[in-house]
């Protein structure tokens, strides 16, 4: 506390205030000066560091910041936060926005944002005009602001601090104030032409301002809490309770306040000029991204005190837009209040400073230089561009000023924020086409100005008349019922729509329309050739290199581009220019060609001076107007498309070469798995054929090595030798006949059958089986016409196999086969069940397979092929042989196709 | 280190072994950046523009200050903080959004 001790006992007068006030401003212009000519001697690169460009972002902290934040706080609670925090999402969220903004700005030498507008929607004359007459028209209540802020600041000095009712001093006062301005703005904002439209010297002086008006608050609000209190506890036990019971803070305002100041960020003339024009490269940004909401944060921090502080000392009688300026003074704290004083004073100048020479390079490039084009021909007047240009800026400046100062006098005491907020809402009617611009390439002219222009009607009808109070257009009867008694369109509840806050009110219709409009009027219209050239540029900035193809093809003498080039850049530049592209040309000395690239080139160069549409004015008048061919931009078409379809295909194939992948790995593994079953296969009919032919062999040793064996011997041996050879071809035939049905080259008799005639024959068959065993076999018809299309002999073959299967197995104590027919709703089917001990469970799929029955007792010789022979042929067959579950005994299902099946079947072999 | 061509074969153009993959893993590690870079302005965006701002008015007040402003600066400091974090590693990205 000891370090903010007063340094000034003495009261401070009017004398003094304007004395300091002239010495900061000459301290400012000697900063201004200064930097100048370290960059005119290209000692500039700390100028460009990414911290001078937050500093001067902070343009965007005016005076409506520094007094009107606390004002505010104190009538609306924490109402005054969305004003920081809007733009703090839009900077946070730089890699969606901002940095695509800048790109473009750099790509396309953008001079402000009716220029980007212009630009974008075909370098359109009539959107650049409007834009600026919309950024004149809202930018003046705005500049009003601050020298209303100014004079009331010295008010608050004069003593009684009244609240606000400015006599002639007053008026005095900010026309003093204006004129200093006008004379800063002249002097450093239009020096020159600069080929990029910065300048050095008023960002380094708006950098310095930032600082001040930092440090200013920051020592009101650390005097405020630690000095007049004992800490930020003891201020907010101070907190009247309209401010501290407010629960609701989430509200359609708070919404509209945060939409409007993020817009705004990027919107209002001045911030468009210090974020994207001063911007000299995309670093300075991703330090800015947290650098700037830390700025803004730092400045909200002692805000809401500072206004309890107000409050519980002055009460509401007083203006608390001054608090800042009041408490220190109150407090007998000269040197203090002294600082808060520059630090608003810093706070106006820099605000007016920056947004007067964005508006002038608007008005001189947009308005008065496509008026002179139209009446001169550069080519042979003699005119002096450069002064007509440079002239046309000075008077704009004081014109603006002029209109500041003359809305000043017009408008009737409000609040600050008010003030400021209708320039917000009047500036956010270009966002829609500004975004809509960056992201989608269907957005035309048609749509924009149709949507930017009812926007600006309807917040000047909404918003900005009003704020007049029956001073300008509208009387205050027709603010009050509307114009001709028409209630329904009574601006400040239109259509009826009543009861709201006057700025939801008005944005609410102002942003509908205007989206609608855009949105709508780009969906109905087409875009001219030159806007989508434009738009691609625009839209695709990260994909496409800045130099695109230029579909046209112009004529022009050399002589005659640099002539246009000398007049507008000044000789250095154009010789500069015109260097360059001698040697990308390949030449050493001498003019370049007048090629197409040379034309984009000094045109783009223009741009950075007058404006893309004034350039492209310009250019015509020299090189002929810009006849786009169709080859051409079917050109420009195809080279994005191309890239699209490219990499459509690209993915294709991925995808596709993945597929193949996976079949293959698919394919492998069934492979591997076949293998393995041949391996397995082909060991056990090894084994099954070595059984056999062993004692083949071993019977065929015994008869030839024995000398005495009796006859009787020899027959019987005899005999196996027959029976074992009889198996062993039986084996083979079992096998050949499986690997026939399994590759599907078996033939097959197809006819109708009747399934009783089948049985029978089955039956019949095998009796000599049956005989042996004394096992009885029932059958169970019901139907005995069930007929269906099949192969007689092979389904009887499975009938046989199922029969000799139960005659193996089915071994119970009175053997039983039951062999049953019937129709379900697959088709007919044939049941084959004995009444033995049935599968195993585990077991029920692997009797399917070949040789399972290995290493298993057989009655009869049989390799165990049966089953898998049979289920083979009821594949082929196009039916099905299943095991079914339950028991007691085992039941074999023949399933049997219907006719259709069948034929079906028979079709897709 | 340079960026592999895309037009041409890599392999001639890289020097020491890992170096594809030292790009690769650089590239992923950009393309996370930009996905947090992305998420902060939504993450900020959700918790100073919904209704949670009326959940934390009027719920008393810590060491003397409103809940309710102890939280708006707390987030802000944070969205800060992260951006400040993500920002260096972004810095110089130039490729597409």
């Amino acid at each position: 506390m000891e370090s903010i001790e007063p340094t000034l006992r003495a009261p401070l007068n009017g004398d003094m205030l304007v004395t300091a006030s002239l010495w900061y401003v000459a301290f400012l212009f000697l900063i201004a000066f200064w930097a100048e000519r370290r960059a005119g001697q290209g000692r500039a690169a700390w100028l460009h560091s990414p911290y001078v460009y937050t500093l001067s972002l902070s343009v965007y902290c005016t005076a409506w910041t520094f007094y009107g934040a606390v004002g505010t706080a104190a009538r609306g609670g924490l109402e005054f936060l969305p004003i920081y925090l809007g733009p703090t999402l839009v900077f946070i969220g730089w890699y969606f926005l901002l940095r695509k903004l800048i790109r473009i700005g750099h790509a396309q030498r953008i001079t402000s944002i009716a220029d980007l507008i212009s630009s974008r929607y075909g370098k359109s004359r009539s959107l650049g005009v409007v834009v600026t007459l919309l950024a004149v028209i809202g930018s003046t209540p705005y500049i009003a602001l601050q020298l209303k802020s100014i004079t009331l600041s010295f008010s608050a000095f004069a003593g009684a601090v009244p609240a606000d009712a400015p006599d002639g001093s007053g008026r005095i006062t900010a026309f003093w104030v204006a004129a200093g301005l006008a004379a800063f703005t002249i002097l450093f904002g239009t020096r020159n032409i600069d080929a990029n439209e910065r300048h050095t010297g008023v960002v380094m002086a708006i950098a310095v301002e930032a600082v001040v008006k930092l440090v200013a608050l920051l020592t009101v609000g650390v005097f405020v809490v630690w000095g007049l209190n004992d800490g930020p506890a003891s201020v907010f036990a101070q907190m009247p309770p309209n401010l501290s019971q407010i629960e609701t803070v989430f509200t359609p305002r708070w919404v509209t306040l945060m939409f409007l100041a993020g817009t705004a960020v990027f919107c209002l003339p001045r911030m468009f000029q210090i974020a994207v024009v001063e911007n000299s490269s995309e670093h300075q940004l991703a330090t800015a991204a947290w650098a700037f909401p830390l700025y803004l944060a730092l400045i909200s921090l002692f805000v809401f005190p500072i206004a309890i502080a107000g409050l519980a000392q002055f009460g509401t009688d007083t203006n608390p837009d001054l608090f800042v300026l009041t408490l220190p003074l109150a407090a007998g704290q000269n040197g203090i209040a002294l600082l808060a004083f520059l630090g608003g004073l810093s706070a106006a100048t820099s605000m007016v400073i920056v947004a007067t020479i964005a508006l002038s390079t608007m008005v001189s490039n947009h308005i008065v230089l496509p008026i002179w084009i139209s009446y001169r021909n550069i080519q042979t007047t003699g005119d002096d561009v450069r002064g007509v240009l440079l002239t046309s800026r000075r008077v704009s400046i004081i014109t603006i000023l002029i209109l500041g100062y003359l809305y000043f006098t017009v408008s009737e005491p409000r609040a600050l924020a008010a003030i400021g907020l209708i320039s917000f809402a009047g500036m956010a009617q270009v966002a829609p086409a500004l975004i809509g611009g960056l992201y989608w390439q269907g957005a035309t002219r048609v749509g924009a100005l149709a949507g930017i222009g009812a926007g600006f009607l309807l917040w000047a009808y909404t918003l900005l008349l009003p704020s007049f109070e029956g001073g300008f257009l509208l009387s205050e009867t027709v603010i009050a019922s509307g114009p001709f008694g028409l209630s329904v369109l009574r601006p400040q509840a239109l259509f009826g729509l009543e009861g709201m806050d006057t700025l939801v009110h008005s944005m609410f219709w102002s942003m509908s329309v205007n989206i609608g409009l855009f949105v709508g009027g780009s969906l109905l219209s087409s875009a001219q050739p030159l806007e989508r050239v434009q738009a691609r540029q625009f839209v695709d900035v990260f994909r496409s290199p800045d130099t695109a193809a230029a579909p046209v093809a112009r004529n022009a003498r050399t002589s005659d581009l640099y002539h246009l080039a000398s007049r507008i850049l000044g000789l250095d530049a154009a010789n500069r220019l015109f260097d360059v592209e001698t040697r990308a040309q390949g030449k050493v000395v001498g003019l370049p060609e007048a090629n197409d690239r040379l034309i984009q080139a000094l045109e783009r160069e223009l741009a950075g001076s007058v404006g893309a549409a004034s350039a492209h004015e310009l250019v015509g008048q020299v090189a002929g107007q810009w006849n786009v061919t169709v080859a051409g931009l079917m050109r420009i078409a195809d080279e994005t498309s191309q890239l699209i379809e490219a990499k459509r295909r690209l993915e294709h194939q991925s995808s596709e070469l993945e597929n193949t992948a996976r079949a293959l790995r698919d394919a492998n593994a069934q492979l591997k798995h076949m293998d393995a079953m041949k391996d397995a296969f082909l060991s056990k009919v090894s084994h099954e054929l070595r059984t056999p032919m062993t004692s083949i062999r071993s019977f065929a040793e015994l008869l030839s090595d024995m000398d005495d064996v009796s006859n009787q011997d020899a027959k019987r041996f005899l005999r196996i030798i027959r029976d074992e050879s009889v198996r062993l071809t039986r084996l083979l035939d079992e096998i050949l006949d499986l690997s026939f049905l399994e590759s599907g080259r078996a033939t097959f008799n197809i006819a109708p059958v009747q399934l009783a005639e089948v049985i029978e024959r089955a039956i019949a068959s095998s009796e000599g089986l049956i005989g042996t065993s004394g096992i009885r076999i029932e059958t169970v018809i019901p139907d005995p016409c069930i007929s269906v299309d099949t192969d007689f002999d092979r389904l009887a073959q499975v009938i046989i196999n199922l029969i000799s299967n139960a005659v193996k197995y089915g071994r119970g104590t009175t053997p039983q086969i039951t062999i049953t027919t019937g129709n379900d709703a697959v088709g007919a089917y044939i049941d084959v069940s004995d009444n033995g001990p049935g599968v195993q469970p585990d077991r029920r799929e692997e009797i399917f397979e070949k040789f399972a029955r290995l290493g298993e007792k057989t009655i009869v010789g049989s390799a165990g092929l049966g089953l898998p022979i049979s289920r083979e042929i009821m594949r082929n067959l196009g039916g099905s042989l299943v095991l079914l579950p339950g028991g007691p005994g085992a039941t074999f299902r023949i399933g049997l196709p219907t006719a259709e099946m069948a034929a079906a079947h028979a079709a897709s072999r | 280190m340079t960026q592999p061509d895309t037009d041409r074969d890599p392999e001639p153009q890289l020097g020491p072994d890992g170096y594809a993959l030292q790009d690769d893993a650089r590239a992923r590690s950009i393309r996370a950046l930009r996905d947090r870079a992305r998420c902060v302005p939504l993450a900020g965006a959700f918790l100073l523009l919904s209704p949670l701002l009326n959940a934390v008015s009027g719920a008393g007040t810590i060491a003397g200050v409103p809940v309710n402003l102890l939280y708006v600066f707390g987030v802000w400091f944070t969205l800060i903080f992260i951006t400040f974090r993500l920002a260096s590693g972004l810095e110089h990205d130039d490729g597409e959004h």
